[in-house]
């Protein structure tokens, strides 16, 4: 007999519950706006407020001198999370991770020497998506037909722990001149 | 077993007691519980929020009780069946890339009816031709992140979605942001075409039919699959030009042969999006120029400059994103995605569609959209083909009329990060490819 009111007793939590669920939900769902809100300016889509990451709004120019941010100027053909946001830096791969030995090439322009450098993006592997300062920029960047100037591509090939690709560097190899 | 049977003994045993005031204790517990969630919601109301069984009438005040609901066994849905206006939205899952899906949506009733899990990496669907299967490239680690890498050709079932079989593969599958060209199906869908990349480059070729892979070959210098006949397909080389492979009746390549640059790889590269006419792909360069690929007047596979282009890149808007194109063949017009922008912005979103003849060449309608998109695609069917359009990161899908671009629906909390869509095909027919 005691399963009849304790059934009826779950009966009555599941129904507010679920009511509960809906309101819930509705927080849910605005949350997920602000974090959609949150990736917008990191996709190409407004780059010119692409200055965020863990920098913060601190004006375009100090943005391209500031690592954990979009606007870096190293970071003009990047293609994923930035490891200086994940607890690596811009030529350092976060801890546990293995860099990608193959990459693609990109030449970006320093605004503080006005020298063009040739930069390597290589990928850090071995652990899943960082998931933090998602940075897409485009310069210079080509179909996978031309892989060594492609963007697009997961370069974590050639490692020992896989390809499971975590995060991506900006690593100066030389200047462009 | 003989204990059992024995008679119990008519005094009320102290371990009754014992739990008989446990009963009573939780019971109280509850009620109390009980009592506080009320109040809780007692608030909530007081808030304007008035729940939908509050302002309903009563059933009992009401008079008599409807009949109570019988009894359920719970189930699974059942299977689905295909219309054209039923899409799939591949989600990379780039934030958990181990865990990516294709979601099908129903367009018309505005609603999610299944989901493929697509593993590390996931790219795209195949879709043979006589619609009764749906084949994936996915890419396992035994450990989830870390340990041996399998690929396998998972199969489904293409209207329940249940998983019927798998062929495993050569672990080198090309993993990159998602393109139609990763794999393709040919042989009238006896094959199943798989590029690539480590970073050597090679084709697999996997017979579905038999149920097994059959080879792999090198292709150095050129990536993906694009076929135009039954047994041809082609791959684009980084010098501009590209290869032509043919395959014999068992998959196994017969012929390759390279075909001499026909597009400038460095100054006006073509996007490795393109879209197949029904007898031809075509292409759209970072300039917006378009080009054709497909089979020549003595059977070889050429390219060529269209000679004509989607827009003066000088105005400002460029073709761009990771779908850009879409083709819908009864009406015979291509829609592309536009952004406003220069050089290095070739991946930006876009918040214009434009829409061309295909004979004539000449500019149909420009529609602005509500919201900006990464892809787009547009439904098979001649009575009202829809045109899908999907912002990697925003998981909202907007369904417009592709007739005149009105905004129908829009579909929301589907996906992580959608890259590329594919609406269910109605009829590709033999040998086609897509």
């Amino acid at each position: 007999m005691s399963g009849k009111w304790l059934d009826a007793w779950m009966e009555r939590r599941a129904r507010r519950l679920y009511r509960g669920t809906s309101r819930r939900h509705a927080l849910a769902r605005i949350a997920g706006l602000l974090v959609g809100a949150g990736m917008l300016p990191l996709l190409p889509v407004s780059r010119g407020a692409a200055a965020h990451g863990e920098a913060g709004d601190k004006g375009e120019a100090a943005a391209t001198r500031d690592p954990n941010s979009c606007a870096y100027w190293r970071y003009c053909a990047i293609d994923g999370f930035l490891c200086s946001c994940c607890g690596g830096s811009a030529s350092q791969c976060p801890p546990g991770t293995e860099p990608s030995p193959v990459t693609w090439i990109g030449t970006c322009l320093n605004p503080e020497d006005g020298r063009h450098y040739v930069i390597s993006y290589n990928d850090c592997c071995g652990k899943t998506s960082c998931g933090r300062c998602m940075c897409n920029r485009n310069e210079g960047d080509k179909p996978v037909y031309v892989p060594y100037q492609s963007n697009d591509i997961n370069w974590c090939l050639g490692t020992k722990v896989g390809e499971v690709y975590h995060c991506s560097t900006a690593v100066v190899i030389g200047t462009a001149e | 077993m003989a204990e059992a049977d024995q008679p119990q003994d008519r005094a009320i045993p102290q371990w009754l007691v014992v739990l008989a005031a446990i009963v009573a204790v939780v019971a109280g517990a509850l009620a109390v519980v009980d009592a506080w969630w009320d109040s809780d919601e007692g608030d909530t109301a007081k808030g304007g929020k008035v729940t939908a069984e509050a302002s309903s009438p009563s059933p009992v005040t009401g008079g008599e009780r409807a009949a109570p609901l019988s009894s359920e066994q719970v189930a699974v849905a059942p299977a689905i069946a295909p219309h054209p206006h039923l899409v799939w939205l591949n989600d990379i899952a780039f934030p958990a890339m181990p865990d990516g899906r294709a979601i099908l949506v129903d367009a018309d009733a505005g609603t999610m009816r299944g989901m493929i899990s697509g593993g590390y990496g996931h790219n795209g669907l195949l879709f043979p031709p006589d619609g009764r299967r749906i084949y994936n490239p996915e890419t396992y680690y035994a450990r989830g992140t870390r340990g041996k890498r399998t690929d396998v050709l998972t199969i489904y079932d293409a209207r329940r979605l249940t998983v019927e079989g798998e062929i495993v593969l050569p672990p080198k599958r090309f993993m990159s942001m998602p393109l139609i060209g990763n794999a393709q199906m040919m042989g009238a869908g006896r094959f199943a075409l798989i590029y690539n990349f480590t970073p050597s480059q090679s084709v697999s070729v996997a017979d579905v039919e038999a149920g097994r892979f059959v080879t792999e070959f090198d292709t150095a210098g050129c990536s993906l699959i694009f076929p135009v006949a039954e047994r041809e397909f082609f791959m684009l080389c980084a010098d501009g030009g590209l290869l032509e492979v043919a395959l014999g009746p068992d998959g196994r390549p017969v012929r390759q042969e390279a075909r001499a640059k026909f597009f400038d790889a460095d100054r006006d590269p073509l996007f490795e999006k393109p879209v197949w006419t029904g007898d031809r792909w075509l292409f759209v360069s970072f300039h917006n120029d378009v080009y054709e690929v497909g089979a020549g007047k003595n059977g070889r596979i050429a390219g060529r400059k269209a000679g004509w282009r989607i827009a003066d890149p000088r105005a400002g808007w460029r073709a761009g994103g990771i779908q850009p194109l879409a083709v819908h063949r009864p009406s015979g017009r291509l829609f592309t995605l536009m952004h406003e922008g220069g050089d290095g912005h070739h991946k930006d979103p876009g918040t214009q569609v434009r829409v061309h003849d295909l004979k004539t060449h000449a500019e149909i309608a420009r529609w602005q959209l509500e919201r900006p998109a990464t892809a787009i695609a547009v439904s098979e069917d001649a009575e009202d083909p829809l045109l899908y359009a999907v912002m990697i990161g925003d998981p909202t899908l907007e369904v417009y009329s592709a007739r005149d671009g009105t905004l129908r629906r829009r579909i929301g909390e589907i996906g992580i990060t959608v890259t590329l869509v594919q609406p269910l095909p109605v009829s590709t027919g033999k040998g086609d490819a897509r």
